[in-house]
């Protein structure tokens, strides 16, 4: 903070230089998704956009952005404006004033040119355009001081540069002299600008005590007192320096965010002296906003509302300590609803609530409905619950539409932590009537809550998307809190999986059937928008149930539950029945021009080859066809599109532990190639038989067997076989053109 | 047969054995010290150190290279308030956002041309030699290119300058996928190797972490130098979450400042809210401390020799700042005890 204190003043307080300020506010962002940390929305309190930046942002000391830096420049062209009254045009003030070009070409003008390229008709030699002139130049000299302090290149330019002595009292010149009100401010400025970057900042001291009164309040004088304070700073005068920047954040609304910036946190002592050193409330009330920026918001609340409590500053310091507040809610990392609630309860400073109630009951604030809010959501958490209805129920009468989205997520808060705070046996909502009534007050606002944003599913995976929601209040944390807390309150129920679904839930055949005849009953509007929001479907179940049934070969009764399911028409993109030498499915996919087969036309097929080995016939070709199915079903081979959906949880080389026995499995396939084998008429055919049953074996050795590097070759008895019986057939050579893994066996075989 | 294979055996044996006495009788490392602050101004202490620990070379951060909405500049520039009298190693630090950002810069900017001017500049200005000049830079899979390609050119506009590189134990341990840069020599940052957390871990010095990553070493294709933290710093926490991180701490007032209760050798807390280094404590804040003690940085010291194919020629202390040997007592051959160690 210190470190940054004499760029930001660089920055903050340079005229010309306008271009740079855009650095900065680079770095302010704006990226920062508040709604993940935070359910209390600080914008309820419609506070001065001045004094936005300072709401809590979580990971950084200011909120979206820096605040308006073209103020100065606004304010500027109005001058100017006022000023030549049409003299010249306002384009060209503008040109002249902050662009770079204008900079240059008035450059030209300096060294004695009598026009300028891009305005050639301005005659600079009126009265006003002398003016005009001198100011420019003199600003730009000041400038070039302000601006020697950053860091370029040219290491010539890296020495700190300060304005001369005959600059100022050049500029102290055209002070006294001026005689138009415009001007006289203006030049007044630049030389309490100049003192700042003199080698001599003290005696911006005395000037201004010189000068006092001379010019209005307005915000030139500001800055300058922003100048003033920065000299205290620098002469390690803390209480002088906050002192002095209480006065800008008092009055002068623009300038807030740069008098928060520059404050200079103290401890107890200096900061009691630095509070003496002010009589002002207004002033009293923004030193105490400062510190409490910086330190702890409660003290300077109390001491803020016995100031003023329609201070704006004091609202300004609830929403940051409601924000702080409720990290409550993300900090127990339990996952029992019981124990869940009364950490959040313990862990609420109760202080804060106290003093909540006591200026929410007085009712002299500036935005009631605020602090109605704030109340409800603490006395929520604190198991106050009858109390927080009260209060939200006010916002509800007479709130605005934010207040009243508020109060909507807040109730949801509150009925969550009722069902617990009210009834001290219940650890989960099992209970059929306390259930419903649960269910009748928390049901409306869930509704708006799903209806701000859309499940949307990425594989297996699901997240909420809020990018066309319509309340300006935030709702992610708010809507991901409530299904974890559906989860906890539901533990054992349908409803616990439906808001927090869990990976292994489908594991269990129990639970498949439970929610079949759950999803397919008469529900209630409370468990519709919980399946609503639920991202499985039936038909996601019934595909799953028809995939394990595959697997299992449980063919037939896989295609009860595939013709459920339009999801069973979903085409894979190669031929599951014919198997390469090698395994690349990449190349199986980019190369196939066959027929289209999908997961049900699969399936249909083998359960025909399936019944072809039945009756015996056709022997060869149907159990080579069934075993390349299984193969290619499978995770090595090429139709990986069959097993790939929601529930399998199973996508490109991730495999899920569970599914991983029959993902990773080639014992069926091998059995098949084996009674193949048996059935097989020539030696052509029995090669290829030997050899897609050591693919099974290899798959199956680096999927289980293998252990680092220990063993990083075997002979498959199918190698063996194919080099000691089947060396005469073309397959073999087709084995040993494509396949190196058989050419390093037969090189290590001889 | 057998006879012949054991005499090669024993000759190569004897080859090794006497490699070994010979390098290291001849080349043990010497100490060096890295200077980061912003302004080159030595207290008495300072120069004592120097002195006393024979020091010759200091890598002296001159600037740093940083990325701004006008394209990439310097920032931090080093100013000389006295004269080195070690040789000077200019040192600059290139951010990783420079880095991502050089390939919209390069175009319209040498980034080379204007590191080796500046670096020429202060060094003319300041009546400073050098022959060697460092960078560093924490890259990795995404900017290695842009890092490695601005190395090469530096080489290429001065060929007589000897370039050397900082090296962070990651790039040891995925050196396949971060690559080496194409350098005289490197530093081994053996410090920072840990997540900030509020837990008890150390983040400037861990062994078991270290160990993950330095088994990498002996097939590092790259003579390295050795930099050891003799720095700490304090970690800020509030409940389990990190607060701040607080440089520059000065044990000394810390232990007498009333704010605090000192819980463990390392661990401090806040009896009341209040005010430390300009940072603010809540009542219950908890400041740790973190360094690498004497007895972890011999023990460090253990663990690269067993890796590393060379001898180091210089271990590096990070850094030279008097407050850092008022926080942690050093013996006073200590040191050049852990040069005799190689």
């Amino acid at each position: 903070m210190k470190r940054n204190f004499f760029i930001a003043f660089a920055l903050l307080f340079s005229a010309v230089a306008a271009i740079s300020y855009k650095s900065l506010q680079a770095c302010g962002g704006g990226d920062w998704n508040y709604e993940w940390h935070a359910i209390f929305t600080p914008e309820v309190a419609e506070l001065d956009s001045t004094l936005s930046p300072m709401f809590y942002a979580t990971e950084s000391l200011w909120y979206n952005s820096y605040s308006d830096w073209n103020w100065k420049e606004d304010q500027a062209m109005i001058e100017w404006k006022e000023f030549f009254k049409g003299e010249i045009s306002e384009e060209a003030i503008r040109f002249y004033l902050f662009t770079n070009d204008g900079e240059k070409e008035f450059a030209a003008i300096i060294k004695g040119a009598n026009s300028s390229k891009s305005f050639p008709e301005l005659n600079w030699n009126t009265p006003k355009m002398k003016e005009f002139k001198s100011f420019l130049r003199l600003a730009h000299e000041v400038d070039r001081a302000a601006d020697g302090r950053y860091f370029s290149w040219d290491y010539s330019k890296k020495k700190e540069v300060y304005v001369e002595d005959i600059l100022i009292q050049e500029l102290q010149l055209k002070y006294k002299s001026a005689t138009n009100e415009i001007m006289k401010v203006k030049w007044w400025f630049q030389v309490v600008k100049a003192m700042y970057y003199s080698n001599n900042q003290k005696a911006l001291i005395g000037f201004l005590e010189e000068t006092k009164g001379e010019v209005p309040e307005g915000t030139y004088y500001f800055r300058a007192l922003s100048y003033l304070g920065g000299v205290y700073h620098s002469m390690q005068n803390f209480p002088m320096a906050n002192a002095t920047y209480c006065k800008v954040m008092a009055h002068c609304l623009p300038l807030r965010f740069d008098a928060t910036f520059s404050y200079h946190a103290l401890n107890q002592n200096d900061f009691n002296f630095a509070l003496s050193l002010v009589s002002d409330p207004e002033e009293k009330a923004a030193m105490w906003t400062l510190q409490g920026f910086y330190t702890d918001e409660m003290e300077a609340m109390k001491a803020i509302y016995t100031l003023n409590p329609k201070s704006e500053m004091l609202d300004l310091l609830l929403t940051r300590s409601m924000n702080k507040m409720e990290a409550a809610l993300t900090n127990s990392n339990r996952d029992n609803y019981r124990e869940y609630i009364t950490d959040v309860q313990l862990s609420v400073d109760k202080k804060l609530v106290e003093f909540v109630n006591q200026v929410n009951n007085e009712g002299k604030t500036r935005d009631k409905h605020t602090w109605n809010l704030a109340a409800a959501y603490l006395n929520a958490l604190t198991g106050e619950n009858k109390r927080a209805e009260e209060e939200l129920s006010k916002v509800f009468e007479s709130g605005s539409q934010i207040e009243k989205d508020q109060a909507r997520t807040l109730t949801i808060v509150n009925e969550i932590m009722r069902v617990g705070f009210e009834d001290k046996d219940i650890w989960s909502l099992s209970d059929e009537e306390a259930a419903r009534t649960f269910e009748s007050r928390i049901y409306p606002h869930l509704k708006w809550l799903a209806s701000q944003g859309e499940t949307l599913t990425y594989d297996s995976y699901s997240y909420w998307d809020v990018s066309s929601k319509k309340t300006k209040v935030r709702v992610e944390m708010m809507y991901s809190w409530t299904k974890r807390m559906l989860g906890m309150l539901y533990k054992y129920d349908i409803i616990g999986e439906l808001a927090s679904p869990n990976e292994a839930y489908y594991h269990d055949n129990y639970n498949i059937k439970r929610m079949k005849e759950f999803m397919q009953g008469e529900r209630s509007d409370f468990e519709k928008l919980l399946l609503q929001i639920y991202p499985i479907k039936l038909e996601d179940i019934e595909l799953y149930e028809g995939l394990v049934l595959a697997y299992a070969g449980q063919l037939e009764k896989a295609k009860e539950h595939f013709v459920q399911t339009k999801l069973a028409n979903e085409e894979l993109l190669s031929d599951p029945f014919v198997a390469g030498i090698q395994d690349c499915h990449d190349c199986d996919h980019e190369n196939y021009r066959g027929r289209k087969w999908t997961r049900m036309t699969t399936l249909n097929r083998m359960i025909q080859l399936q019944q072809n080995i039945l009756r015996n016939t056709d022997m060869y070709y149907s159990a080579l066809a069934l075993g390349n199915a299984y193969y290619n079903l499978s995770y090595y081979g090429n139709s990986r599109v069959f097993y790939q959906s929601k529930l399998m949880y199973s996508w490109g080389n991730s495999i899920d532990d569970f599914h991983s026995k029959f993902l990773n499995n080639s014992n069926r396939a091998k059995d098949y190639y084996r009674t193949a084998l048996l059935c097989a008429q020539s030696d052509e055919q029995r090669a290829k038989c030997e050899y897609l049953i050591a693919k099974c074996d290899r798959n199956e050795f680096y999927n289980f067997d293998w252990v680092n590097n220990e063993i990083d070759f075997l002979a498959w008895d199918g190698f063996k076989n194919l080099k000691s019986k089947y060396s005469n057939t073309k397959f073999y050579n087709d084995v040993i053109r494509e396949c190196g893994y058989f050419r390093t066996y037969l090189s290590k075989a001889n | 047969m057998k006879r012949k294979l054991t005499f090669i055996a024993l000759a190569a044996l004897a080859v090794i054995v006497c490699w070994r006495i010979l390098s290291c009788n001849s080349t043990k490392p010497v100490i060096s010290f890295y200077y980061w602050k912003t302004v080159f101004e030595l207290t008495e202490k300072e120069h004592q150190l120097l002195a006393d620990l024979e020091v010759k070379r200091l890598y002296i951060r001159y600037f740093d290279v940083i990325s701004s909405e006008q394209g990439l500049k310097p920032d931090a520039i080093i100013q000389f308030k006295e004269k080195p009298t070690c040789e000077v190693i200019p040192v600059v630090y290139i951010t990783t956002d420079a880095m991502l950002a050089k390939g919209d810069y390069a175009s319209n900017f040498a980034l080379a041309d204007s590191v080796l001017l500046l670096i020429n500049n202060i060094s003319t200005e300041e009546g400073i030699e050098y022959k060697e000049v460092q960078f560093d830079c924490d890259w990795n899979e995404s900017t290695e290119e842009e890092y490695f390609a601005f190395i090469d050119l530096i080489k290429e506009r001065k060929p007589d300058l000897i370039v050397t590189s900082t090296i962070r134990l990651h790039q040891v341990k995925y050196q396949e996928r971060t690559g080496i840069p194409n350098v005289h020599s490197g530093t081994l940052m053996y410090y920072n190797m840990g997540r900030i957390a509020a837990d008890s871990l150390n983040s400037i010095y861990d062994r078991d972490i270290a160990r993950q990553y330095i088994a990498g070493l002996d097939d590092y294709n790259l003579p390295l130098n050795i930099a050891v933290p003799v720095f700490s710093w304090g970690v800020q926490s509030r409940g389990n979450g990190v607060v701040d991180l607080l440089n520059k701490i000065n044990f000394r007032e810390l232990k007498s400042d009333t704010l605090f209760k000192q819980n463990s050798e390392r661990e401090f807390e806040a009896k009341y809210n209040g005010i430390f280094e300009d940072v603010y404590f809540a009542k219950g804040d908890r400041l740790k401390l973190e360094y690498a003690s004497p007895e972890d940085i011999r023990t460090a010291i253990q663990d690269i020799s067993e890796y590393l194919q060379e001898t180091p020629k210089e271990i590096i202390l990070y850094d030279l700042d008097g407050l850092n040997f008022e926080n942690q007592i050093y013996e006073k051959e200590f040191f050049h005890s852990l040069c005799a160690s190689f």
